[in-house]
């Protein structure tokens, strides 16, 4: 008997497995050839459109300066309220089969503002900066894409604009802020804030409000682990006494501006949730506390409080029933121990009794964190 | 309730590109009173010159040293009758009226051209051996708009 592929393959194995009989496998095989679609037509439509599409892109590149400035412009905009009449008309029709091109559609209109608003300061010749092209597009594009987007894939794109406008801000009045000593403050805030706006009901829909929320939190603790296990190690020398009281501003900020936004949503002021959002807010001081603290002070303290802030969040995903940020819980806990330890040791390293040493400590932990997986699977 | 919906979200489809366009259709007329003037460009780095089809350039303004650009620095340029290209400064003082303010002095200019003619203003910057100046239009505020390159006294196309 030959090898079997595909559906056909998986039927048939399930079968000898005994989990479906031979009837239920020859419906579900006539399912899925009834509703089979002729994959390899779509393919070859798809690869000549693509092949149209490059070729014209192509053949616009190689021509773009005999082709008349008023008339380039002209064009974009003409393409640009096509899309957007193209996207009101489905959207008024309401189509669910629609939704994935509505998208698509307003993906497409999204970056062709972008890419227009590029196209005038090109023609133009205006000197204008990247803050000036991001801050306008997004002045353009939120309300559109707020109100109609619900796919990942434009959230995602709407929100990378705004963390990059957030970051050009930043740089734009880095000078002015470290010297009011509020650059930590004003780099947290934004986040903070947007974190809020999953509190917003209406007119946002709800996929909006998870997607700022899930964003927000994975972003905080993200950057408090990447602050505390990655930078932190690796920078040397000391903040000066300025710089540590930005940080300690920050840090206060930070911890009474994603507390207030935690609360704002009455769901997560009570039990699981509301640890978590505590420890949420208290991201800023732990990502902090090691950059003010003197070196040595700072991996100790550094370590302890990155160990105990994610044995908090393996607790809470135990009981949220979140098995994947367990077990990264117990990894980065591992990595930050095995950290600590090469610090302490410092030149042990550089002898055979070191590397020894070294990598008995590694198995060790790869026992226990093998053992605490465990324990979270078992709980 | 239907029908605001649907007025309300076409119009924010299609609102952003019409003030594209209108933004884009009243920039020839907005600037085309602004004052101007002609200045001479220095090459910002012989290595990086050329990325893409932008000629990469700085404005040679007379006294100004070449270090690193700061959104910060507002200057007032000031022309000198003796040598046109190379305007002189002050620094921009919020009493004293100014036909030529200038933010950030030491920007890196990106002026778009063909890739053909980037290649050889590029070529003529690097040898030094070509006066390449530039029309500058100062809008009032600090920022500025360029056109009508000339290579030694003349338009480029010549």
């Amino acid at each position: 008997m030959g090898v079997a592929f595909g559906v056909t393959g998986r039927l048939a194995e399930w079968q000898q497995a005994g989990l479906i009989d031979a009837d239920i496998a020859q419906r579900i095989a006539a399912h899925e050839a009834a509703r089979g679609r002729p994959t390899l037509t779509y393919a070859i439509i798809a690869l000549g459109c693509f092949a149209i599409a490059i070729g014209i892109i192509a053949i616009v590149a190689a021509n773009w300066h005999e082709i008349p400035m008023p008339l380039r412009l002209s064009l974009q905009v003409l393409l640009n309220l096509s899309l957007g009449g193209v996207v009101w008309h489905w959207h008024r029709q309401g189509d669910v089969d629609r939704a994935v091109w509505v998208e698509g559609a307003v993906l497409l209109l999204s970056l062709s503002s972008l890419s227009l608003i590029a196209h005038i300061a090109q023609s133009f010749q205006l000197q204008g900066s990247m803050l000036g092209l991001v801050g306008t597009w997004l002045l353009l594009v939120t309300p559109f894409t707020l109100l109609l987007a619900r796919g990942a894939l434009n959230r995602w794109v709407w929100l990378i604009g705004v963390a990059g406008w957030v970051m050009l801000c930043l740089d734009r009045y880095a000078v002015w802020l470290q010297a009011h000593q509020v650059f930590v403050s004003a780099l947290i805030l934004p986040f903070a804030a947007l974190y809020a706006a999953r509190a917003i009901a209406s007119p946002l829909h709800e996929s909006w409000s998870r997607h700022l929320g899930r964003a927000m939190t994975g972003l905080t603790i993200a950057a408090t682990t990447f602050l505390v296990l990655i930078l932190r190690p690796i920078l040397h020398g000391e903040m000066n006494a300025s710089e540590r009281i930005d940080m300690m501003i920050g840090a206060g900020v930070g911890l009474v501006a994603l507390a207030v936004a935690h609360l704002l949503v009455p769901a997560d002021r009570r039990g699981a949730r509301l640890a978590f959002g505590i420890l949420l807010a208290l991201s800023p001081p732990i990502a902090i506390i090691p950059f003010v603290l003197p070196t040595l002070g700072s991996v100790i303290v550094g370590g302890v409080l990155f160990c105990c802030y994610w044995v908090a969040l393996a607790r809470l995903a135990l009981l949220a029933e979140r098995s994947g940020w367990f077990r990264l819980a117990v990894g980065l806990i591992a990595a930050q121990m095995f950290a600590v330890y090469l610090e302490a040791t410092g030149g042990l390293l550089a002898t055979g009794f070191g590397l020894i040493v070294a990598g008995m400590v590694l198995l060790a932990l790869a026992f226990a964190a093998k053992r605490v997986m465990q324990w979270g699977v078992r709980a | 309730m239907r029908s605001t919906r649907s007025i309300l979200s076409a119009a924010l489809l299609l609102l952003p590109t019409l003030i594209l366009a209108g933004w884009a259709g009243s920039i020839p007329v907005l600037r085309a009173d602004d004052p101007e003037l002609r200045i001479r460009l220095i090459g910002y780095d012989p290595r990086d010159l050329l990325r893409g089809h932008y000629l990469r350039a700085q404005l040679d303004i007379q006294g100004l040293t070449q270090g690193i650009a700061m959104e910060e620095e507002r200057v007032c340029l000031l022309p000198r009758p003796d040598d046109p290209v190379h305007p002189g400064f002050k620094p921009l003082g919020d009493d004293s009226p100014c036909s030529y303010p200038l933010i950030n002095p030491r920007r890196e200019l990106r002026v778009y051209q063909s890739e053909e003619t980037a290649l050889r203003l590029e070529a003529l910057l690097r040898d030094g051996k070509s006066i390449v100046d530039i029309a500058v239009r100062f809008d009032g505020t600090g920022e500025i708009s360029l056109h009508d390159i000339h290579v030694d006294g003349r338009p480029l196309d010549e």
